[in-house]
């Protein structure tokens, strides 16, 4: 399929190519190894404007369509992941709460800021009892006067470290929970109450940090949720909403990481030697690298596809979770597959393949599991 | 045929689990994790109640049991930690040189040190772009009157560091022979002799508290004594050598598996999502059911392999099997066992993401999925259906 794409942002494009091969990917292995990207390195992605990819350009973001969001990350994240994370998600899930539900208020105030990389900003959803089961959270946020009170919990936030403004999802009304009894705030840092706990451990994604949220009495003004007063009660829609249109981005990632991890073994198999002749005269590795080939190609050409259906206005949720769950699994396919042509080397960070292999990991299970695609693909076949 | 161990075999298993229970706690395993630190204090204990060098003769300071005992051992070890149990099961790395092919003395200078925890030791053959083609070896070892003088580069020497007793080291002896088959011997190299540089091969995947390293002898002394068995029988050695060894790595990846596949068993029962336990999905428990039949039929196979290798010695194509399905089962259900833990799964604490990047490392380290089904066929070309 090929996709229309303008002048102009062929040039944003070629841009984010230059940025990968000279900026993110000569430090790929320090921002590894020191669990930290350089804030000059974040700056070059803010100069850019990829802070704001998806923000309509009346406040001051590049509002690109969903074709060309997926074709930027499908670049980005032909190198470590973690630059992806730190823009992504402050651009997506952090802030499209407020594009699509927000009040012009709280976009004015918020999005050029936001757009610009000023502020980055992150969606707490997550909680130890509401995974899968989104709607099982149990922050629970009362009204007192002019403020909103806010106690629990949130884990595994995404940029809580970096974020100035947080996405987030309490509940309203216990007993009606998704169905009128869940909200979404805009909760910002420094507000009363409101603290991160420590960064956890992961097994990828090193430079990008998650953290737990602690609500303790977190004082939240009113006019903060996302959408006013009117929308107390609707935060479930604007959650899921968020979240599937994280879906394509989330394949993107997958591709673009799955795509370098290709390039690799294609230039590893022309070099190495295997009783004095290169690896690639070799058919497993031949075969190996086919399979490779195809899956990318199919995986490339349902995202495409979709993006550029979304972008007609269709509705596209099947199909989105189709994507997501095709596309991340083949990544993680295509990763082992690489350690295999690598061999022992593969074992070694040097070589980049095993940290792909981690990185790509993560994208099977948030911002919705496989097995949950599976479920909102099915849901809608048997419909 | 008789499909069960023995009493005494269940006895040695008991006793490694309770050992496992008694010492494997977590917080301890945090702190090596943390400091990426080889398990001292864990191998010695082990060494003392008779767990490293199992199958060595007692007079050696082994317990003289046989190679199933010694897997046995293994999984355990493994399957209560990845890291820690990976560590004390190849802290005799290339022992079996000396087992097998050493003379009277060095098995009795060196193999109670092995089973009595006081060095590790390690096996140096892989050179760095080599791979499997060690007859391609460029390391040398020439004689000079009462020496040998050993120069060349070795790479992922496992033990290779301070803990390190002796290297065997793979050396070509001699060039004037037409074939490769004798050019090659293995000699014994004291960690301590003068040249001896050791670097770490880096960050890596998993593995991250075994030394794994690089060593380079810059013409290194040795006394023409410390030759292995008979010169130019080398790649000979190697390849029995790895053909045992393929079984303790088998029963790591196993180990490894039946981890992974206990601590995503327990979680699947307890955590409770959408109103019910996650294991009363229907999806849970058919992965729960592969996951299950995966590791007991790479049981079986390794089961066989170990034990056929203790009756006639070892079977390339047993060995090579039991190798190739338990590196696959071990990805495969460690694998399946993150994706069961969900968020959690990809969190250091909960473990499972470790058990897949010790699992992965296990299945490149001794001979790859892609080298096992090469020997393999090769053996089923011979004749060996």
């Amino acid at each position: 399929m090929r996709l229309p794409i303008s002048e102009e942002f062929q040039k944003l494009r070629d841009k984010v190519r230059q940025l990968v091969r000279e900026d993110l990917d000569p430090i790929y292995l320090e921002v590894e190894t020191a669990a930290v990207i350089p804030e000059s390195i974040v700056d070059k992605m803010r100069h850019l404007g990829l802070f704001g990819m998806p923000i309509p350009k009346e406040y001051g973001g590049l509002g690109l369509t969903t074709v060309e969001e997926i074709l930027i990350y499908e670049e980005i994240t032909q190198t470590n992941a973690c630059y992806r994370s730190r823009i992504g998600t402050s651009n997506g899930i952090g802030s499209m709460g407020i594009v699509y539900d927000g009040t012009e208020t709280q976009k004015g105030k918020y999005l050029p800021r936001i757009a610009s990389g000023q502020w980055t900003t992150a969606f707490a959803l997550t909680e130890p009892n509401a995974g899968s089961d989104a709607s099982n959270i149990s922050l629970m946020a009362a009204l007192e006067g002019d403020h909103w009170v806010l106690n629990g919990n949130k884990i595994f936030i995404t940029n809580a470290d970096a974020a100035q403004l947080f996405t987030t999802i309490a509940l309203t009304d216990e007993k009606k929970r998704a169905r009128g009894g869940i909200t979404a705030f805009i909760v910002e840092k420094g507000m009363p109450g409101f603290s991160l706990g420590p960064a956890d451990i992961k097994m990828g994604l090193k430079g990008s940090h998650t953290h737990e949220l602690v609500f303790k009495d977190c004082h939240v003004p009113k006019e903060n949720v996302i959408g006013g007063m009117e929308m107390v009660g609707q935060g479930f829609k604007t959650a899921m909403r968020v979240l599937d249109k994280g879906r394509l981005s989330m394949a993107a990632c997958a591709l673009g990481a799955a795509q370098r991890v290709m390039e690799l073994c294609i230039d590893f198999v022309k070099n190495k030697l295997e009783a004095g002749k290169p690896k690639s005269d070799l058919q497993e590795a031949q075969f190996r690298l086919a399979d490779m080939a195809t899956q990318i190609f199919a995986a490339r050409q349902m995202l495409y596809l979709t993006a550029w259906l979304k972008d007609q206005k269709e509705n596209v949720t099947r199909e989105a979770s189709m994507v997501k769950l095709f596309c991340t699994e083949m990544a993680s396919r295509v990763a082992d597959s690489a350690m295999d042509i690598f061999e022992e080397d593969g074992c070694l960070t040097d070589n980049r393949i095993e940290m792909f292999l981690r990185d790509v990991r993560l994208y099977r299970i948030y911002e919705g599991t496989s097995e949950i695609q599976k479920v909102i693909i099915c849901r809608e076949l048997l419909r | 045929m008789i499909f069960q161990i023995d009493k005494s075999q269940k006895q040695i298993q008991k006793a490694v689990q309770d050992f496992v229970k008694g010492e494997f706690k977590k917080e301890t395993i945090g702190q090596l994790l943390e400091k990426n630190v080889f398990p001292e204090d864990i191998w010695k204990k082990a060494s003392k109640l008779g767990f490293i060098g199992i199958h060595y003769p007692e007079k050696y300071s082994g317990q003289g049991f046989g190679t199933i005992e010694n897997v046995l051992v293994v999984e355990e070890l493994c399957r209560g930690d990845s890291s820690v149990g990976t560590c004390l099961s190849k802290s005799g790395q290339g022992a079996e040189f000396i087992l097998r092919y050493g003379n009277e003395t060095q098995k009795k200078t060196w193999l109670p040190k092995l089973a009595e925890g006081e060095v590790l030791s390690s096996a140096a053959i892989t050179e760095p772009g080599l791979g499997n083609d060690f007859f391609l070896s460029e390391t040398t070892a020439v004689k000079d009157g009462d020496d040998w003088v050993i120069d060349g580069g070795k790479t992922f020497v496992v033990n290779g560091g301070s803990l390190c007793g002796f290297y065997v080291v793979l050396c070509k002896t001699t060039s004037d022979v037409p074939g490769n088959d004798q050019k090659f011997s293995t000699i014994l190299v004291e960690a301590d002799r003068e040249g001896i540089d050791v670097f770490d091969v880096g960050h890596r995947l998993g593995g991250r508290l075994m030394f794994i390293s690089k060593v380079n002898f810059n013409r290194v002394r040795v006394p023409i004594v410390n030759l292995i068995g008979q010169e130019g029988l080398g790649l000979v050695q190697v390849a029995a050598y790895l053909s045992e060894n393929r079984i303790v790595a088998a029963a790591q990846c196993l180990g490894i598996a039946q981890g992974a596949f206990d601590r995503s068993f327990a979680y699947v029962k307890k955590r409770e999502q959408f109103g019910r336990k996650i294991v009363d999905f229907q999806v849970t428990r058919q992965k729960l059911a592969t996951m299950a039949t995966q590791i007991a039929s790479a049981r079986l196979l390794l089961y066989q392999a170990a034990w056929h290798l203790d009756q006639n010695g070892a079977s390339e194509k047993l060995t090579a099997m039991a190798k190739l399905q338990a590196s696959r089962t071990a990805v495969a259900v460690c694998d399946e066992a993150i994706q069961l833990l969900g968020g959690y799964g990809y969190i250091q604490e909960y473990e499972v993401e470790r058990f897949y990047r010790d699992a992965k490392v296990a299945d490149l380290l001794d001979g790859t999925e892609i080298t096992q089904r090469n020997i393999i066929a090769n053996e089923l070309m011979r004749g060996k259906i």
